[in-house]
């Protein structure tokens, strides 16, 4: 049976390969930290880190992902980054309603990782597959610009 | 119910389709959203499918002394950062979607695709990019043009799988680039315009307008020798064949392109003309 790593847990794949990674992640394994809404890639709702690299889960075949890494919502906090980032949203005031957050996070991490400070519009364009309808994006901004401010 | 194969090697890949019509799926990008369905129900995919997004064997980029290669399983993010291609190509590529779809997203999938939307198409027809297509028995190299039949529709045989892209090396001394929608990033082009030039040549590419992409080398050689822009803008403007769509207007769209053209004629000044 193919296998892949779902946060710190060997989980075998589903027989149809063509199942939605998200689907294994909510329905099948209950991990409903990563969100669905749009259901076609537009929003980021359901980003998930494979190998390290941003997705939309709600894309990926789960046959994409045999012999891989997948990491959701619930491992990645535990991250000394994403206390980081947690931090810089709850002091930009970055979160109203929270469901584009772990999207939100996941994107935020990706363009952290590079390790190079970024312009506004450069933050702008790493966030922008992920829609947020509460916030009007300023204060989410403003977080990652706050986390700019620590790279040297 | 479709059957789903995921083939070990890109031989056993093209052993199945050589036997049976399955939907190659790579990034999953475009097919899965055409196949969605309910919440953890399975996806409503028409025909059966062949997994493909892990065949490293078509991941690959490289340069030879005529032309750069990439394989149709390069992603998107990959040909973005790529140190190897061109900026006018890249230009393009970097703008398509958004980070995490360019993650997923193929060049392949763009390509075979045929969207009259598809962003990656100008920058192939303005290089006169050539395209690898493999099956069991055959290995055949044709024209972007060739291969680009219409609208969503293409020259690819049910048996075959596009295995690279080859854009031929152009000379470029400067590019211009512009793609206008409704926003900046994560949106399908109302119009693009992809030139380039040399001190003796140019190259114009304007897509998303026509089903096809519009390049008339004709009129490229109309601008290097000075033709009045009068003369110009109403030539390419007799190949315009757009019409109203959800995304715009025709008479937006044409307006658009016109002014992307006029625009780039006088920042060149070529009235002068280079040739």
């Amino acid at each position: 049976m193919e296998k892949f790593k779902l946060n710190t847990q060997e989980v075998e794949v589903p027989k149809d390969l063509t199942r939605r990674l998200l689907d294994v992640i909510r329905v099948d394994q209950g991990l409903t930290g990563t969100k669905e809404s749009c259901q076609e890639g537009e929003c980021g709702a359901c980003m998930v880190l494979i190998d390290d690299e941003i997705y939309n889960s709600c894309l990926v075949p789960v046959g994409n992902v045999i012999g891989k890494s997948v990491e959701t919502i619930e491992q990645f906090k535990e991250r000394e980054i994403y206390k980081r980032i947690e931090e810089a949203f709850v002091k930009a005031g970055a979160v109203q309603c929270g469901f584009c957050t772990p999207g939100m996070v996941m994107a935020t991490y990706a363009l952290l990782k590079t390790g190079e400070k970024h312009s506004l519009e450069d933050v702008k364009l790493a966030l922008s597959g992920n829609l947020c309808r509460c916030t009007g994006y300023q204060t989410i901004f403003k977080a990652v610009q706050l986390l700019q401010e620590e790279v040297e | 119910m479709f059957e789903t194969i995921m083939p070990s090697t890109l031989d056993e890949a093209l052993e199945y389709m050589h036997k049976k019509t399955y939907s190659p799926l790579a990034g999953g990008t475009d097919l899965m959203i055409r196949a969605r369905n309910w919440q953890g129900s399975t996806r409503h995919f028409k025909g059966d499918v062949l997994l493909i997004s892990h065949l490293d064997s078509l991941k690959r980029i490289w340069v030879d002394e005529e032309a750069y290669h990439m394989g149709a399983l390069v992603t998107q993010a990959q040909a973005a950062s790529s140190k190897v291609l061109p900026n006018y190509f890249k230009a393009v590529v970097s703008q398509m979607a958004t980070p995490a779809i360019r993650n997923a997203a193929t060049l392949g999938g763009n390509i075979v695709n045929a969207a009259s939307v598809a962003d990656l198409l100008p920058p192939l027809y303005l290089a006169d990019a050539r395209l690898v297509l493999r099956s069991l028995n055959e290995t055949r190299e044709i024209s972007i043009q060739e291969f680009i039949v219409k609208k969503y529709t293409t020259s690819r045989r049910p048996d075959e799988l596009l295995t690279e892209i080859i854009l031929p090396k152009i000379k470029c001394d400067t590019f211009v680039y512009e793609k206008m929608g409704q926003r900046r990033a994560s949106i399908l082009s109302k119009v693009s315009f992809l030139a380039v030039r040399t001190q003796t040549d140019v190259r114009v590419a304007i897509g998303a307008l026509n089903d096809t992409v519009i390049r008339s080398r004709a009129m490229e050689h109309k601008i290097a020798k000075g033709v009045p822009f009068d003369e110009i803008i109403q030539g390419y403007e007799a190949l315009y064949e757009s019409h109203d769509d959800k995304r715009s207007t025709k008479s937006y769209k044409e307006t658009v392109a016109t002014n992307l053209l006029k625009n780039w004629l006088e920042v060149n000044h070529f009235e002068k003309g280079i040739d």
